[in-house]
């Protein structure tokens, strides 16, 4: 596998989250995955992940990924990611959803083998995320 | 993408000119008889056209057509006969349905525009609160009632927020000057005038839009910006305005009045009546009115859903209906966040409703960005259970049920779009039925094929409705190019929209937003086929150039003639090397020629006419600036000769332009006058603002040539204020022309005059520019005294005619100190004051200066004409 197509392999992860397609999910994640979020020192697995994949879309709409930035050496792929959406669906840390639209940066690195993403490490500003989603006016007041 | 383009049969059937016009009066409330009368034609003819007009709309009766005509795109120009009315840009959209109540808002909200207290202000609110309907009053009312510029931007199609700047410039026309940031670029062209921004829908972009505005309102002292956003704008000098849904009746059981006279059961009435002309508040249906009101909290957008049920629902029914859908809806919590609920909960009731075909085209319309025609609509979503004729009567079904807005058409096609909180729902739906990737792919064929079906457009006559058109569809066209760099299948297709925008990117000035898709394209790690990547070069280059960045873009005309040579593709290879040439003859141009003359080479040998006349015109340039102005003559010759046959305007004007100044250089005033009235007629003609420039430049060089050094200094100035509105500069021959004509103008009347002279050029019309150069072109009447020297030498000093004399007689600069009794050194001194003030320079300076002298009769053999020393010219 070049770097080129260990790069290929991490959009297509990244589209297949957008488009919520469980199966093209499925086929770039090793069944092996160690997936190190939320500044987690334990990693997830596979199914775990896919789970959290699945809970953050039911939490929020309209998730869209830009990758800015996108550098890859020998079996690492590294990404510098901007994520838009908008929190709809569900309570997200106990915050109810509220139509507000976040916009977060993150630092992703994959390790892919033989096609399949078998290492996943993020690093995202969750608080930053949470100051967007309260930054909707709460009380029923209007001030001019 | 298969599976939807595969089955993509005609479109339905379009309804011809006079059926739309049926249509339309039909929109208006007119009978088949009034039709008749409006239109000329028999009543019979009318009532057929009305039938083909039913069937083709799929409606059954006249309330039914009428309705349909009136909430649905006919896609055909309205006002056709009256020719098309171009919208300006950044005008305020307006909405087919009117605004109820918020008089208070509106009132407050326009009074805070005089009072001043802070320049920013933000709606904010849940979605579907009516933020920006109640902008757009606003709007609108500011622009009626005050002096004040008002301009509408809408940001829900900018996902990035580095294009806000590009986004806001365009809206309101601001071309951006190389090297200017869009903020300045915006910020200049306001200037201190009492101004309105309104930047619609800004949540996703809070931040960076509070950055924008904060800046633009320091170099603004007249401008106020509008925001709306479901989040305020976190700058410390603005204002938040938090609106609240409409006000709902008290109670239920109150009067049937009072309920009528609520706000919210205002909206709930007009938008009823719209799909069932008879509806009224009754005493009958008053509680219910009131109830669903209630329960959707006031929620304009609520309502609107709600109200668009009543055709096929009671009130009664509908209060029913709703409360079981919202009766699972919790409680409590932040006002926000029930406003939210309340909202999605009537999506997903309004939604549940559509019939399967209607459900399946409204998550596809999610996939436009900013809005769609019905081509575009029926291009894009056909596909499974949608066939291409559904489209129309899905639409029409969507609109109905106000889930679709219809934008009022000002001229040009009607235009479709979802509310941004509804386009949100909408897309959640297109997701979760896994069609998401499919759209997106057909959505960026289709936007592709609008790029390159402009890109031949927009050098001819309908280029201002083309740019319009894209102008309308640069959320779509961004959203495709994203796509492009998202999915490999893509790149090809984002690619060349990108490359076929290159040119309305530099027509508007937006380098930065260019210059950023043809990066991101070119640093992409998929391979692009090597032709596309050399084209992308060549773009690339094309708009660093005109940013300014010359080095940049010699480096990716550099790498598109190696790619090229690769793909052995030399007439290719021949224009990256004519571009070279241009972007090397500032600095160097023995090697400019030498580019230039490689590039002939090759689009001679491959019989590609127009590059030949192109690399032609670079030789000529090339050889002009280092003094070989007879090969230069011989090169736009031939040059002229291919653009004729070719029949480009533009070309041809340019060229005029270099034989004139070909002519002038040699001494031939009356072949410049020729040639230079030529480049500019043509020039205006084809409205070829850069030609228009260059011709008058070189105007400016005839008229110092010919004695007008006042005229030239404001042919000066006129040429100046165009560069400068563009943030141009001239080619380089051109440039190092016009600081010698402007050097020769100011030795003969003085710095202070050059300066007032340059000045009032600048403030010239477009008729005075006509006016100064039609006093140029006629010929200098002959001279009354045939005694006297000739007008045109009447500037020189007598001693410089002295000087111009012997040189015409073939004497070299010591014989003729020696003949003068001066030193060398003073004699050459005289000699390049006298260049200047006739207007010849280079190598061939010597030859022209005599050539002038025998035409002004100042040569050897007219001795009894020119006797300088002893009859002093007059200085006029």
């Amino acid at each position: 596998m070049t770097t080129d197509q260990n790069k290929e392999v991490v959009r297509r992860f990244f589209r297949a989250f957008e488009d919520q397609d469980e199966a093209g999910l499925i086929s770039v994640l090793s069944p092996n995955l160690q997936a190190y979020v939320h500044g987690n020192t334990e990693p997830v697995d596979r199914g775990t992940m896919l789970q959290a994949i699945k809970g953050w879309n039911a939490m929020f709409s309209g998730t869209s990924f830009t990758l800015e930035d996108q550098v890859a050496e020998g079996d690492l792929v590294a990404c510098r990611v901007t994520m838009h959406a908008v929190h709809s669906g569900g309570e997200f840390e106990g915050i109810a959803p509220a139509g507000a639209p976040i916009t977060s940066e993150s630092l992703t690195l994959e390790r892919v083998v033989d096609g399949l993403i078998v290492e996943r490490r993020v690093a995202t500003n969750w608080e930053d995320i949470k100051q967007q989603l309260t930054a909707v006016p709460s009380q029923a007041h209007t001030a001019g | 993408m298969s599976q939807v383009n595969a089955q993509i049969p005609a479109a339905p059937q379009p309804l011809t000119a006079r059926e739309t016009e049926v249509a339309l009066l039909l929109a208006e409330g007119l009978g088949s008889a009034e039709i008749a009368t409006r239109l000329s034609i028999a009543p019979s003819s009318a009532k057929w056209y009305l039938r083909q007009v039913f069937l083709k709309l799929g409606v059954h009766t006249r309330a039914d057509a009428a309705l349909r005509a009136r909430q649905l795109a006919l896609s055909v120009p309205v006002n056709a006969a009256a020719g098309p009315e171009v919208r300006p840009l950044g005008a305020i959209p307006r909405p087919v349905t009117s605004f109820i109540g918020r008089e208070r808002e509106t009132a407050a909200l326009l009074s805070w525009l005089d009072s001043g207290t802070s320049g920013l202000l933000t709606i904010t609110g849940a979605a579907g609160s009516g933020k920006t309907r109640l902008a757009l009053t606003v709007a609108a009312r500011a622009g009626q009632a005050s002096q004040r510029q008002v301009y509408w931007t809408d940001l829900t199609a900018t996902a990035n927020p580095q294009l806000i700047g590009s986004t806001i410039a365009s809206s309101l026309g601001v071309f951006i000057k190389p090297g200017q940031g869009e903020i300045p670029a915006i910020a200049e062209h306001l200037g201190d005038t009492p101004a309105l921004l309104v930047l619609d829908n800004c949540e996703h972009l809070a931040r960076d839009c509070a950055k924008a505005s904060m800046e633009l309102l320091a170099g603004c002292a007249g401008l106020r910006i509008l925001a709306t956003s479901r989040v305020p704008l976190p700058a410390e000098a603005s204002g938040t305005w938090l609106l609240d849904p409409l006000p709902v009746p008290a109670a239920e059981d109150v009067p049937a009045e009072e309920i009528a006279a609520s706000e919210s059961v205002r909206l709930f009435t007009e938008r009823a009546s719209m799909v069932l002309p008879e509806f009224a508040v009754t005493r009958q249906n008053a509680v219910s009115v009131a109830r669903v009101c209630r329960r959707l909290d006031g929620l304009p957008l609520a309502i609107e859903l709600a109200a668009s049920r009543v055709r096929i629902l009671t009130t009664a029914q509908l209060a029913e209906r709703l409360e079981g859908a919202l009766g699972l809806l919790a409680g409590g919590g932040p006002v926000g966040a029930q406003r939210h609920a309340t909202l999605r909960a009537a999506l997903d009731w309004s939604h549940g409703l559509l019939p399967p075909p209607e459900q399946a085209l409204f998550r596809r319309l999610s996939v436009f960005a900013g809005g769609w025609a019905l081509e575009d609509a029926e291009t894009v979503c056909p596909g499974g259970i949608l066939e291409p004729a559904d489209i129309l009567p899905a639409l029409s079904g969507l609109v109905d049920q106000s889930l679709v807005v219809v934008e009022r058409p000002s001229g040009g096609t009607r235009r479709f779009r979802l509310l941004e909180v509804v386009r949100q729902y909408a897309d959640e739906q297109l997701r979760a039925a896994e069609e998401r990737s499919l759209l997106r792919s057909s959505h960026a064929a289709r936007f592709a094929a609008l790029a390159m079906e402009a890109r031949g457009e927009l050098n001819g006559p309908k280029q201002p409705a083309w740019t319009r058109r894209l102008e309308q569809d640069r959320g779509n066209l961004r959203a495709a190019m994203a796509w492009g760099l998202d999915e490999p299948d893509g790149l090809e297709t984002g690619a060349e929209i990108a490359g076929a925008l290159s040119q309305v990117w530099q027509l508007r000035g937006e380098f930065a937003e260019g210059l950023l898709w043809h990066r991101r394209y070119l640093a992409s790690s998929h391979a692009i086929p090597r032709r596309l990547q050399a084209d992308l070069h060549e773009s690339t280059g094309f708009l660093a150039v005109h940013a300014g960045l010359g080095a940049e873009a010699r480096s990716h005309w550099e790498e598109a003639a190696a790619i090229f040579a690769e793909l052995q593709d030399p007439a290719a290879v021949g224009r990256q090397l004519h571009f070279l040439a241009h972007a090397t003859m500032g600095t160097d141009a023995l090697g400019a020629a030498a580019l230039a003359a490689r590039g002939l080479a090759l689009e001679e040998e491959a019989g590609d006419q127009w590059w030949t006349s192109a690399c032609l015109f670079a030789l000529g340039d090339a050889s002009f600036l280092q003094g070989d102005v007879d090969k230069a003559a011989e090169c736009y010759g031939k040059s002229q000769v291919l653009a004729r046959r070719l029949g480009h305007a533009f070309a041809i004007a340019r060229r005029c332009v270099r034989l004139g100044q070909v002519a002038r250089t040699r001494g031939n005033l009356e072949g410049a006058r020729h040639h230079l009235g030529e480049s500019l007629r043509v020039a205006r003609d084809g409205n070829d603002d850069w030609g228009v420039t260059m011709a008058l430049a070189a105007w400016a060089s005839v008229a110092v040539s010919g004695g007008s050094p006042r005229a030239s200094a404001m042919l000066l100035g006129a040429a100046q204020g165009r560069l400068d509105q563009y943030g141009a500069v001239l080619w380089a021959l051109d440039r190092s022309e016009f600081d010698r004509t402007a050097a020769a103008a100011t030795a003969l009347v003085g710095e202070d005059a050059f300066r007032e002279c340059l000045a009032a050029g600048r403030a010239l019309t477009p008729e005075e520019i006509d006016a100064l150069v039609k006093e140029l072109r006629e010929p200098q009447p002959p001279a009354s005294d045939a005694g006297s020297p000739v007008s045109a030498a009447m500037r020189l000093t007598p001693r410089e005619a002295q000087v111009l004399h012997l040189i015409a007689g073939g004497e070299s600069n010591q014989s003729i100190a020696a003949g003068l009794g001066l030193s060398v050194r003073t004699v050459e001194r005289h000699i390049s004051n006298l260049y200047l003030k006739i207007g010849v320079d280079g190598p061939a300076a010597r030859t022209a200066a005599a050539n002038y002298a025998f035409r002004h009769g100042l040569g050897p053999e007219q001795d009894t004409l020119a006797v300088p020393h002893k009859n002093p010219p007059l200085r006029r």
